[in-house]
């Protein structure tokens, strides 16, 4: 069956609904932007995960406001008495090759490392890995295990939070939706390890099926100390409250570790999905968790 | 309604009007005609759409055409310069380090990335570099041979 | 023999354009005054179409026109015709089209799609191929007792089977109750995606005056054009194919999938070119998928050993259409006992209707699925007897004088697998390497000084490098890592082409004004490599070096000689052998067209070096470039015509199979080959690094060793990721859940094992210069092979493709090893 009718209009390929696009060259001027347009419009940083979703139509934004011009949101730093800054919109790569971070947190280096692929690493941003507040996001865990803050700026002025309130579930935080958030601090602390252990089912350009991350404060053997991140086994990033507590004040041996390792897997509420069961999240929690102790506590921050 | 941008393709200087929602992918291949980034997933799942902008490899598929405003961007046209042959892609030829050559252009624009920055790479920063682009034909083992041999030829 | 140009790692005749970017594929094309397609795909796995509603869609932005299947003349299929280019009246899997929207652009297209109203009425859904076998399941064909299908397909009128091929030799029932040790096992392959690089397109236009031109990604321009034909009522010579580069097809590309489809729609907007390119995910759904098959296997054995009996169940998925699948059900059924002598079968294969897409041709078809329960097997039997897995496939090989399934005795030029299954072992580390060692779950893992148990850190990433293979051939170690555990395992196999009995490939081979040659084929250059090694064929065949033989790169049925199509890897040898007659007959025609010229009988000519010379006064000669535009004399006249070469090839003495008993040929050559895997598993989450994979393959004389060892590792990577970590998931309602490469997972380059590929060449009475295919066969037992090496590393049997991690843990956990 045929229904035809003639249109002669000129006109190229098309991939995404249209939309509005403003670039503004602060953050004032953007939160002020985002606070005219309302809820349509949404911040563009590095675009890696929006395009994809604007793409398959599960946002449809009338206006992009992107963070391009606004230059001091690019900058690694750090300032005394306050800890190291990450701008908002470093990319990955800035993490994986920032000599600050190699000095001082390698791990958060090494977690950025492993996030998707090389090409992806050098436009998505670390503000845009946060926002999206996906549970399988590989900054989180080792940023909240390391204590990091977020600065988040609107038309009012701006908040500081810790990042462990700021994920409220899948795709959700307590950003405002005329919020920027401008940067993540990283407090100086007395922690002598951390690291970030993802298990993706391929060595490159996968998901963490599971994602530990531990920050603890070893003396003499004892542990001081201990903060576990689990990423991709609940909504949201989760603490291992239960199996903290159980390090805290004991000397390191392997029963220790494997004990924590199993507070963790059943702290966790992880879900069964195409790429893991809610039953191998577990264990691998409790795998990981335990590898993850092992090497903060050997290691350093790596 | 339409923006204009400015930037430098295979370094000429570049001055349109691109819709906001065209990806760089788009600007290229047909606004440019410069088919040579191929788009294979349009997720940034594959590289085969791989350019170089300001020397660092991206998914062109994700990288909206106003976003590239001010920025260098190389494909793979801009790779060969007066007829000559970049070492990469004669060592890709000597290697036979291609088969249906659809993930070609986006193979050689990762590895030239990683040999501006690094002109030694051990076979696991190969690796690395790239990790972002699939290949289904090769098995890739040419590739990471083509990518050691022309940086050696190189340095 | 020595040759000049056959056996050289020549560069590939593409190279630089591929390098370059300048190599043209559909998607690169743009036609003036272009539309664009996108298809509105059902959701539904199995329904009635109670109403379909396009009248909005067609008042949206820069909307040409909506086609869908009403008025849909008949229906197509190169085997079975049992389907339509879209939906009539019925789906029968998700993603079936339903209706395509032609648009200005592709947006546009794309957002008509949500404003054509379907309704559906639910009927019941079958996914699994056993399940649908089985009587009371959901009938997906209802009548297919009434479709036109070729001579030698068995369908079971009143079910879902559209296909069943039996295999029977000697008796079967005698050789169980004699046997010493009788297994039993089932084995499910999934279905996998091929995942070209270049999904797949085409730009049709249909011409005011009736005919029609298509570009198309296609492995089979001339089966897209034969359907297409049929379906609109054209003949072949008003229908125009041309391929340009193919972007990789491993038979995805094969047959004909969206080009009936794209034909139909293009005849409703006559005039003006129409393109579609399948965006990833429609891949997943608007092509066709591989594998899918359920193989329940039973063996008899001797107490030494030897293979008594074979009874074999396949129950191959052959999605909502069984057209492509006819050939793979054959394949199966013939080849379900591998690279041994048996001397008493019964092989049923089944190709059944289900609700997922349609299953197509795939790397290999029908071999890996049965290799995967075959070779399996031989390893549990082994273990059984307490005989090295090399010994037992030894013992049982085939080999000159043995008899295979189908009743062919082999001759010496069909090759060694004895040989193959030699040089994999020792690649690997010798005999001792592949024995059973028990429980080695437990007592590899180390505690490190300071108390904490050595568990093993995940792979490393980037600077501190990926854990590199063991380079040399040393027999298994204990793991590099504790709480990492290592394995070695092989499997053997036997290929053989399925096509019909009478599969044409043509070669055109013209004599240029420079003394070159032109040669044309009907064979599609989709990264194998054909173009090139066919023009080394072309330039032995005619003593020219091979920088005078070009070509032609795009293959386009007006002008291209005829081509069954390009797969099952017969291209090298039947391309190839067309190659030869053709430079055969343009030699003849060079030296009758000099003799004439020189005064000289044409016997005692010969075409060397680019010149026709006298073997008796070689001072006397004609160079090629005289003779190519005709031959003129000193005042003028022209003595001789220009001069093009033709050669046709059909394979020889096949037949159709015995419908009883199977018995017959239908292959044109077979093939032998060994693959061994080493793999290193994580006992604690069930990491599978594959660290090595060997394959040895005789296929005779090899044209090209670089070429051919770059085909054999990318099919063993691509079969690594089918042994480990592809598969796609259907849910009950026949939804895909992976259908994109975020999670449907392919190997990348980090992934990538040590590779090496190894040759025996028995020269190939039948082949050019000795030669046989090898496109597909590096695919073929890459899976039992890493599941062997899984189980000598774990003690875990498997019998589930892929091989995932998590079920390795799950394994474990049920066998009672803590993780």
């Amino acid at each position: 069956m045929r229904m035809v009718r003639f249109i002669r209009e000129g006109g190229k390929a098309m991939y995404l609904p249209d939309f509005n696009y403003y670039c503004p060259h602060s953050v004032q001027e953007a939160c002020a932007i985002l606070a005219d347009l309302g809820a349509g419009a949404k911040v563009l940083a590095g675009g890696t995960d929006l395009l994809i979703k604007m793409k398959h139509e599960l946002v449809v934004p009338k206006a992009l406001v992107s963070l391009k011009n606004i230059r001091s949101l690019a900058d690694i730093g750090y300032v005394e008495g306050k800890g190291l800054i990450l701008g908002a919109r470093c990319t990955h790569n800035d993490l994986v090759n920032s000599t600050l971070l190699h000095q001082r947190y390698l791990s958060v280096a090494e977690a950025a490392h492993q996030m998707a692929n090389n090409q992806i690493r050098n436009i998505g941003t670390v503000g845009g890995n946060l926002v999206n507040a996906v549970p399988s996001a590989d900054l989180p865990p080792i940023l909240i295990a390391l204590g990091a803050q977020v600065t988040l700026v609107g038309p009012g002025g701006e908040r500081t939070l810790p990042l462990e309130q700021f994920f409220t579930g899948p795709g959700q935080t307590v950003i405002a939706h005329d919020e920027i958030l401008t940067e993540v601090v990283i407090p100086d602390q007395s922690t002598t390890g951390s690291t970030y252990i993802k298990f993706g089912l391929r060595r490159s350009g996968a998901l963490a099926v599971v994602g530990v991350a531990a920050a603890v404060t070893v003396v003499e053997r004892v542990i001081r100390e201990a903060r576990i991140v689990l990423g991709a086994v609940a909504p949201t990033p989760i603490r291992a409250r239960e199996a903290e507590e159980r390090l805290v004040g004991n000397a390191v041996s392997t029963e220790l570790l494997e004990e924590a390792g199993i507070r963790a897997a059943t702290a966790c509420k992880p879900i069964s999905d195409i790429r893991a069961s809610a039953e191998y999240r577990r264990d691998l929690v409790r795998v990981l968790t335990k590898r993850s102790l092992r090497r903060a506590i050997e290691q350093g921050h790596v | 309604m339409p923006e204009k941008i400015r930037f430098t393709v295979n370094g000429d200087v570049v001055e349109m009007a691109v819709e906001h929602h065209q990806r760089l992918l788009d600007v290229l291949r047909e606004d440019l005609a410069l088919t040579g980034a191929k788009e294979g997933c349009g997720g940034g799942e594959c590289g085969a759409c791989t350019v170089l902008m300001d020397n660092e490899p991206v998914n062109a598929c994700l990288v909206l055409a106003v976003e590239a405003d001010g920025r260098e961007i190389i494909t793979i046209e801009g790779l060969a310069r007066e007829n000559c042959l970049d070492p990469l892609q004669e060592a890709f030829i000597e290697h036979a380090a291609l088969q249906c050559g659809f993930c070609t252009p986006g193979m050689i624009l990762s590895a030239k990335a990683l040999l501006l920055r690094n002109p030694n790479p051990t076979e696991a920063e190969v690796k690395e570099a790239l990790s972002g682009n699939l290949c289904r034909c090769t098995g890739y083992k040419s590739i990471v041979d083509a990518v050691l041999a022309a940086a050696e030829k190189q340095s | 023999m020595t040759y000049q140009t056959v056996g050289q790692s020549v560069a590939r005749l593409d190279g630089i354009e591929k390098v370059t970017g300048e190599a043209v594929f559909v998607d690169d094309i743009s036609l003036p005054g272009m539309l664009h397609a996108r298809v509105l795909r059902s959701q539904r796995a199995h329904a009635l179409i109670t109403g379909l509603d396009v009248s909005e869609a067609m008042a949206q932005p820069g909307v040409v026109a909506v086609v869908t299947g009403r008025g849909l003349p008949r229906r197509i299929g190169a085997c079975i015709q049992d389907m339509y280019p879209m939906a009539v009246d019925r789906v029968r899997y998700v993603g079936e089209p339903v209706a395509v929207v032609v648009a200005e652009n592709p947006h546009q297209a794309h957002h008509a799609l949500a404003s054509i109203k379907v309704s559906y009425q639910d009927l019941a859904v079958v996914t699994d191929p056993w399940e649908a076998s089985r009587p009371g399941a959901p009938q997906i064909h209802p009548d297919q007792a009434v479709y036109h299908r070729l001579p030698g397909i068995h369908p079971l009128p009143g079910s879902n089977i559209f296909h069943r091929l039996q295999v029977c030799r000697g008796n079967t029932a005698d050789a169980f109750r004699e046997a010493f040790l009788v297994v039993e096992n089932r084995y499910w392959h999934p279905s996998i995606y091929h995942v070209q690089l270049e999904p797949h397109g085409a730009i049709a236009t249909y011409h005011q005056k009736g005919g029609l031109t298509m570009y198309a990604s296609s492995q089979a321009p001339y089966v897209v054009r034969h359907v297409i034909c049929e379906l609109l009522g054209l003949p072949p010579g008003r229908v125009r194919v041309i391929v340009p580069y193919v972007g990789g097809g491993f038979g995805g590309k094969s047959d004909h999938t969206i080009e009936p489809l794209l034909a139909w729609v293009a005849r409703h907007v006559p005039g003006r070119p129409v393109k579609l390119v399948l965006t990833r995910e429609e891949m997943a759904c608007g092509t066709v998928i591989g594998r899918g098959a359920l193989v329940h296997y039973r063996s008899a054995v001797s107490q030494d050993g030897m293979l008594l009996g074979v009874e074999a169940e396949v129950f191959l998925n052959g999605g909502g259409y069984g057209d492509f699948a006819v050939n793979i059900v054959t394949a199966a059924g013939i080849s379900a006992t591998g690279p041994y002598q048996v001397p008493n079968i019964k092989i049923t294969a089944h190709g059944v209707y289900t609700n997922t897409p349609p299953t197509g041709a795939c790397r290999g078809y029908g071999h890996p699925e049965v290799h995967w329960a075959c070779e399996r097997q031989m390893d549990i039997i082994a273990a059984r007897l307490g005989m090295s897995p090399v010994e037992i496939r030894l013992k049982n090989a085939l080999g000159p004088g043995k008899v295979n399934a189908i009743g062919q005795q082999m001759e010496s030029h069909n090759g060694r697998v004895d040989l193959c299954i030699q040089q994999v072992v020792d690649a690997l580390g010798g005999p001792e390497c592949f024995l059973p060692r028990t429980n080695p779950c437990v007592g590899s893992i180390a505690l490190e000084p300071g108390g904490i148990e050595a568990d093993p850190l995940p792979h490393p990433t980037g600077a501190n490098a990926s854990p590199k293979a063991e380079p040399s051939g040393a027999c298994a170690k204990p793991a590099a890592m504790p709480g990492k555990v290592r394995g070695k395992g092989i499997a053997a196999l036997m290929k053989c082409p399925i096509m019909p009995t009478n599969a044409q490939s043509g070669a055109i081979i013209k004599l240029e004004e420079d003394g070159g040659v032109m040669v044309s084929v009907g064979a599609i250059e989709m990264g194998q490599g054909c173009h090139t090694v066919l023009a080394q064929i072309a330039a032995e065949a005619l003593s020219l070096p091979l920088e005078r033989v070009q070509v032609a790169p795009q293959v386009d049925t007006f002008h291209s000689p005829y081509e069954w199509q390009t797969v099952a890897s017969h291209t090298t040898w039947a391309v190839g052998n067309a190659i030869r007659l053709a430079a055969a007959q343009l030699c003849d025609k060079i030296t009758r067209a000099a003799a004439v010229i020189l005064q000289v009988p044409a016997e005692r000519l010969e075409v060397v070096g680019g010149r026709v010379q006298d073997r008796e006064r070689p001072e006397r000669y004609l160079t090629l470039q005289q003779l190519a535009r005709g031959y003129t004399d000193a005042r003028g006249t022209a003595l001789s015509a220009p001069l093009i070469g033709e050669g046709n090839f059909v394979p020889q003495g096949l037949s159709h199979l015995d419908p009883e008993t199977g018995q017959g040929n239908i292959a044109a050559d077979w093939t032998f080959a060994c693959q061994g895997a080493e793999v290193e598993v994580d006992t604690r989450t069930g990491e599978v690094t594959v660290l090595r994979l060997v394959s040895a393959m005789d296929v005779g004389k090899v044209i090209n060793p670089v070429l051919a060892e770059g085909q054999i590792y990318g099919a063993a990577v691509q079969a690594m990721g089918a042994a480990i970590c592809e598969g796609i998931v259907f849910d009950r309602e026949g939804r895909i859940r992976n259908p994109s490469l975020t999670d449907y997972k392919v190997p990348g380059v980090e992934d990538m094992p040590e590779l090496q590929a190894l040759f025996v060449e028995t020269p190939e009475e039948s082949g050019p210069y000795g030669a046989r295919g090898l496109g597909e066969h590096g695919a073929v037992c890459v899976p039992p092979a890493i599941a062997n090496a899984i189980q000598q590393a774990t003690g875990l049997e498997f019998f589930d493709l892929p091989v995932t991690a998590e079920k390795i843990i799950r394994a474990q956990q049920k066998r009672g090893v803590p993780a």
